[in-house]
């Protein structure tokens, strides 16, 4: 328990100061200086990215009796989910102002989010884990609530609310369970034990099925939809991107620190729930008329090409998985800022028919939309490929060849759905609606980024050693 | 005699905790929930957890429980048609129950799991007593966790507040001033009559 060592937990301590100094500056400030909780949450993601990625060291440290960990890892990771907080920022000001929610509150519990989502890619031993999970997901279900107090916005907060309760129960009753057989919620106090008791078998599944829920796995995907449906395009974009990193983050850390010994035991359960995930996720967003529950159903069918990666990672390494992750929530994010790009006052682009020959009235927009679907589709130039082709490779490397080519036929399967808006921006006749492509629904900062964000899913396809390189850098 | 003591708790926090879901009465489903709480804090005495069985009674039967009730008396839930779900899907529930307790079930069987394998530890904490031995760990080993913990609850506070907060609204006062100068001849205009 060294007191120096504190330091380490600089940028964690920075954004959660400074998360309360937004809420106190939002309750005395903020009727006279109207953005400036806006801008003071902007200045505390970019703060605490730096001082994140300032913790990259080469060597492993500890912080306070073992229960976080300091690596490259935890740093990179950090540093990633403080940029898509900017970015989902900067992207829904302008929306989130419209909708009258550009509160104190908003960014409070956005900034307490990310800093739950930080524990977790620290955390070291289970209760840490536990706390770091409720801080994120907490905050989630409230700023569901937040844009209106009734109707399918409730909807979706009391679903996620039940299943999320559902998922952190059936992880207590297995950390319990793993307590009960150890006597300590250290993951490395688990490791050490070599017989697998049946009862630290049971603890571990529980375990992982509660980390399972919380990703969105097959038979405990119901909520997705409904969740991505019913929140605005903003907390949309915040449930979708971030929280995939912040639990595949935790699933690397309990699966190769606490059970990293007895992967076999696992192995199968994850294999079979990521097989489960891309079949019933990629069939079932077909039927989908909704954008956004057909991108909820996509993001099944990516979570079991993550799960799929992990299945095999003790053998072939997490790279092929964590690279799947960054990936996806930087394609999640360019899909969710181009759907936001549709709205305007009192509208919300949530069909598919609302992208009704797009290409007619802003061929730049179409064609960002379309660079994205195709990211996410998987086609060859893109970046979604590559990533999807490092799983596979993994896979068949590791003997599994039946169940890459299962998931591959699922993968372009998949394809459908995705080149349908595709279909719908550039072959068909502009609806009667008109676009809301021309009002200011993002500001200038926002539509630059949103421009690169779309156009480094090209670019990233065509060179992907620059995140490879850093994947690799955080398991150094 | 002590694991007869424990038989009759668990039996009857067991038996409470199913009365919660089957009773038909609301009400009488958190008094079901009090009894339960009841009946663990008991276990938890036997395991020499005292300071967990207080906090357990103070906290949840004493204001948890209580403002639980004040919801349910407040709220005019039909409860048939929530039971009629209820029958409706119970066989899927039953089934699933039954299958997960066969398989904890036999896990204990297999194992022979010697619950008492940290009894040293519990025998010794109990020596120097339940609350400063808790409080000594929280403040040293689980700080982080304690210090989470905390801001866990200031963030459900604040997400508690954003649901039920719905911008200012101003009180309807009295002016007391503005009623003592009233004049009948402002208040009542009187209309002739042709």
């Amino acid at each position: 328990m060294g007191k120096a060592n504190l330091i380490l937990m600089l940028p964690e301590i920075f954004l959660a100061c400074m998360a309360l100094l937004v809420l106190m500056v939002g309750v005395f400030w903020e009727h006279k200086l109207r953005y400036i909780t806006y801008r003071l949450s902007i200045f505390t993601v970019f703060v605490t990215g730096i001082f994140a990625i300032g913790t990259y060291s080469e060597s492993m440290q500890a912080v306070i009796n073992n229960s976080y960990l300091m690596d490259n890892f935890s740093a990179i990771l950090k540093f990633i989910l403080c940029i898509l907080m900017l970015c989902i920022f900067l992207y829904s000001k302008v929306y989130i102002d419209i909708r009258k929610f550009l509160h104190a509150e908003f960014f409070a519990l956005s900034l307490f989010s990310l800093l739950g989502m930080m524990v977790l890619t620290s955390a070291a031993d289970f209760l840490t884990m536990f706390l770091g999970l409720e801080l994120f997901v907490l905050p989630l279900y409230a700023t569901i609530v937040m844009v209106k107090h009734q109707g399918r916005y409730a909807e979706a907060a009391i679903k996620y609310f039940i299943i999320g309760s559902l998922g952190a129960g059936l992880l207590l009753y297995g950390i319990s369970l793993v307590y009960g057989a150890t006597g300590s919620f250290d993951f490395s106090a688990v490791s050490g034990v070599q017989d697998l008791q049946h009862i630290l078998q049971l603890g571990m599944i529980l375990i992982l099925l509660g980390i399972a829920l919380e990703f969105g796995a097959v038979p405990f995907h119901m909520w997705l939809p409904d969740v991505y449906e019913g929140s605005a395009t903003a907390v949309t974009m915040l449930i979708g991107t971030l929280p995939k990193i912040a639990i595949f983050a935790i699933a690397y850390r309990v699966l190769s620190l606490a059970f990293g010994d007895v992967a076999l035991y696992w192995q199968q359960v994850i294999l079979i729930l990521g097989l489960l995930s891309v079949i019933i996720g990629n069939i079932a967003a077909i039927a989908q008329y909704n954008i956004k529950r057909m991108l909820a159903y996509s993001t099944i069918g990516h979570v079991g090409f993550i799960l799929l990666g992990i299945a095999v990672a003790p053998q072939q390494g997490y790279l092929a998985p964590l690279f799947y992750t960054i990936i996806y929530a930087f394609m999640a994010l360019a899909a969710f800022a181009l759907i936001m790009r549709l709205t305007a006052q009192g509208f919300e682009a949530e069909n598919i028919e609302d992208f009704r020959g797009l290409n007619r009235h802003a061929p730049w927009l179409a064609f960002l939309m379309l660079l994205t679907m195709f990211a996410l589709a998987g086609v060859p130039p893109l970046v979604g490929f590559y990533a999807k082709f490092l799983i596979l490779q993994n896979m068949v490397a590791n003997g599994l060849s039946w169940a890459a080519i299962l998931a591959l036929i699922f993968a372009v399967i998949g394809t459908f759905y995705y080149l349908r808006v595709v279909k719908v921006m550039y072959f068909e006749e502009p609806s009667a609606h008109p676009h809301a492509v021309a009002v200011a629904n993002m500001s200038f900062v926002g539509r630059s980024i949103v421009f690169i964000n779309a156009l480094a899913l090209l670019a990233l396809g065509v060179i992907p050693g620059l995140i490879v390189d850093i994947c690799l850098k955080a398991f150094r | 005699m002590e694991y007869a003591f424990f038989l009759i708790f668990a039996a009857v926090a067991l038996i409470a905790a199913a009365m919660v879901i089957l009773s038909r009465n609301p009400v009488r489903a958190v008094l079901f929930l009090i009894l339960c709480f009841f009946a663990t804090a008991a276990t938890w005495l036997m395991l020499n957890a005292e300071f967990l069985a207080i906090t357990l009674v103070l906290v949840y039967v004493g204001a948890v429980m209580v403002l639980f009730l004040f919801v349910v008396m407040m709220l005019d839930i039909d409860f048939a048609i929530l039971r009629a779900k209820l029958t409706r899907w119970s066989p899927i529930g039953l089934a699933l129950a039954i299958a997960v307790f066969a398989l904890i079930a036999e896990i204990i069987e297999k194992d022979q799991i010697a619950f008492g394998q940290h009894g040293d530890e519990l025998s010794k904490i109990a020596e120097t007593g339940n609350a400063a031995k808790l409080g000594e760990i929280v403040f040293t080993n689980y700080l982080l966790q304690f210090e989470l913990a905390g801001i866990l609850l200031l963030v459900a506070i604040i997400a508690a507040i954003v649901l039920i907060y719905r911008g200012p609204r101003s009180r309807k006062l009295q002016s007391i001033p503005k009623q003592i100068a009233a004049d009948p001849k402002t208040r009542v205009h009187l209309v002739s009559g042709d």
